[in-house]
């Protein structure tokens, strides 16, 4: 027998006997309540006590009724209960080897799946790298050609850009060069100036030089001379003279 | 002042050079000591003078001096006369004229005279000998000294010198040229 069964057993024929008790203990204070003379509470204690014992005997009766019919009842739904979990137990049962059957079924095609999408997975890898070298290839072939193509036209423009700053390159150069010879020979002629300028004025001095010197000597070989021939008289006259030409020049005031 | 003006007209008359007139005053100072001021003298001042003095130009012109002034009688006041007449020529700035050679009397009268002329009335000379300066004279007055002799000569015809030098040359460089 199942234990949840036998607690619910329990629990009934506590209430039974609970119950039973609580009519008791209501007489009792009942008929505390209502005394009747001696005579007549005898009588009705005899009877009461009479049918007390006959509701007791009935109750008794109706207990064991019930209870049995409870027992019953409890054995019935045990039994019921016991088919239930023997079908669900039987029913697990089934899952599982279903569930078990199902799954290695699925793990078997799971796997076979994986093998198949591995393969094709690979074969789909090969089929893309193979077309991706391919495709490289191509490009790298195509690149090559670009390549080629742009460096043939960059080695063109090259040569043009080159053949143009080559072409002004030589022009700025000539001009440059005729600058520069313009610039020197204007520097020269300008320091053949400046030459001849001062080799003007260095003969100029020079020319002055000798001609002080000249009247230098001139000077000197006229006082030696002059000075001892010169008589008394022409030197008084050469003294008024002298005055005169202060005189002329305002040397009095 | 005033009286003093026609000793001083008098003194210039005849001397032109501040050495004559220094020595002259001396001279006139001299006379009229050994005569105003010496008691039981005979002899006059100007004979005086003229025995004192050791170069006759001078002797003449005190003597002329004296002749064309009348000397004060008062002896003190014949010393202020002096005096004046001595003060007015030391003071008295004069030009200095070099020359190379040594004048004559007359030459120096000649340019003092020259010089009273064109120059001051009273102007006196100072003569100096100067050998570098020749065929002329340097003239110092106020401070300014001025030479025209030769050389100044020269240097104002430089460049008629010059001109005659270069052509000279051009000529004798031909002639070597040819």
């Amino acid at each position: 027998m199942n234990t949840g069964v036998l607690i619910i057993l329990l629990f009934v024929v506590i209430a039974v006997a609970v119950s039973q008790l609580g009519v008791i203990l209501y007489f009792v204070n009942f008929i505390k309540k209502n005394q009747i003379p001696d005579g007549t509470i005898k009588d009705a204690q005899e009877k009461s006590a009479s049918v007390i014992a006959e509701a007791v005997a009935k109750s008794n009766e109706l207990v064991v009724k019930a209870q049995e019919e409870q027992i019953e009842k409890v054995s019935e739904e045990s039994k019921k209960l016991d088919e239930l979990a023997k079908q669900f137990e039987q029913t697990v049962n089934d899952l599982e080897a279903k569930t078990n059957s199902e799954l290695t079924g699925t793990a078997k095609e799971a796997t076979e799946s994986l093998e198949t999408v591995a393969q094709t997975s690979q074969e789909s890898l090969q089929d893309v790298v193979q077309t991706s070298q391919k495709t490289l290839e191509t490009m790298a072939s195509e690149s090559q050609e670009t390549l080629k193509t742009l460096v043939a036209t960059d080695r063109k423009v090259l040569e043009e850009k080159t053949d143009t700053m080559i072409n002004q390159s030589s022009q700025v150069f000539q001009q440059f060069m005729t600058q520069l010879s313009t610039q020197v020979r204007e520097q020269l002629a300008g320091e053949l100036d400046t030459a001849k300028k001062e080799i003007d004025i260095y003969k100029k001095e020079r020319i002055n030089t000798i001609n002080e010197k000249i009247i230098d000597i001139l000077e000197e070989t006229l006082v030696a001379t002059l000075g001892k021939k010169l008589s008394l008289k022409d030197e008084g006259e050469f003294v008024f003279q002298a005055l005169e030409t202060a005189k002329k020049e305002h040397v009095f005031g | 002042m005033d009286q003093l003006t026609p000793f001083l007209t008098a003194f210039f008359k005849t001397t032109f050079t501040q050495a004559d007139a220094r020595r002259r005053i001396g001279l006139l100072e001299q006379g009229i000591e050994q005569t105003v001021y010496t008691q039981g003298v005979t002899k006059t001042l100007e004979q005086v003078v003229t025995e004192l003095a050791k170069q006759k130009e001078d002797a003449q012109a005190v003597v002329q001096f004296l002749s064309a002034v009348k000397l004060p009688s008062d002896t003190t006041l014949l010393k202020k006369m002096l005096a004046g007449l001595r003060d007015a020529v030391v003071s008295k700035t004069a030009v200095i004229l070099a020359i190379p050679f040594e004048p004559t009397a007359e030459q120096i009268v000649a340019y003092g005279e020259w010089f009273r002329v064109n120059v001051s009335p009273d102007v006196l000379i100072s003569i100096v000998f100067d050998a570098s300066v020749v065929g002329g004279c340097s003239i110092t007055w106020q401070g300014k000294q001025v030479t025209y002799d030769l050389e100044y000569l020269i240097k104002q015809k430089r460049n008629e010198i010059v001109a005659v030098v270069d052509q000279f040359v051009e000529k004798k460089r031909r002639e070597k040229v040819i």
